[in-house]
């Protein structure tokens, strides 16, 4: 009995952990295509200049 | 409600983004007059060539250094009563509209790039700053005769 009590301690605590994923890989992947993106924007604004 | 702290800063930066590009739209608009090149100046198509100043088209010298080119879209050809021969620096208008269909108008190596819708007086503005030769063309299909409507501009010495 008292085996078996520990062990849904132990299923509930796993269960309501509180703990954040994370995200850091997700950020920096992120924000190497937000990077990619200004510089291409700066690309087509330099062509802009270079035309006008 | 509990949110990430990378999340926040995600979120932030987005609607910072947002915010920049409305005020980035909303100066060139009504700070600087920018406005797309077919403004809301109409004509009847049918009637273009009775209409001034489409009954003559061609090169006008209105200042300083400063032309306006007025031409004619149609298929498969832009008209102009004179040659287009521009002085090195001028300052060109162009001010074009179509007898039939939607054309292009493009100039290769400048910012000239327009569409020329029928009933519409289109206008864009160039400084030539470099003599050469030009070419004035059509980007947007409008027929059989499409890869041939093309018209010199020469900007000389
Ligand atoms: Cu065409």
């Amino acid at each position: 009995m008292g085996v078996l009590e520990e062990k849904k301690e132990t299923v509930r605590k796993v269960v309501t952990t509180k703990e954040g994923p994370n995200l850091k890989g997700t950020m920096i992947a992120v924000m190497l295509l937000g990077g990619f993106i200004v510089l291409s924007w700066f690309s087509v604004y330099w062509l802009y200049m270079v035309r006008l | 409600m509990h949110m990430h702290k990378l999340e926040r800063l995600w979120l932030m930066i987005g609607s910072g983004a947002l915010i920049l590009f409305l005020m980035v739209i909303g100066v060139n608009a009504f700070a600087m007059g920018h406005t797309p090149p077919s403004d809301s100046e109409i004509l009847d198509p049918t009637q273009v060539d009775l209409t001034a100043p489409f009954d003559d088209p061609g090169l006008k010298k209105i200042g300083e250094n400063e032309y306006e080119l007025v031409l004619v879209a149609q298929a498969f050809t832009f008209q102009s009563n004179d040659e287009i021969k521009i002085p090195e620096g001028a300052t060109v208008h162009f001010k074009v509209t179509s007898k039939d269909v939607v054309h292009g108008f493009q100039i290769p190596k400048t910012n000239v790039n327009m569409m020329i819708t029928p009933g519409h007086i289109n206008t864009i503005t160039h400084t030539f700053d470099e003599a050469g030769q030009f070419l004035i063309l059509c980007n947007e299909y409008c027929g059989v005769g499409h890869q041939a409507m093309g018209v010199p501009l020469e900007v000389i010495k």
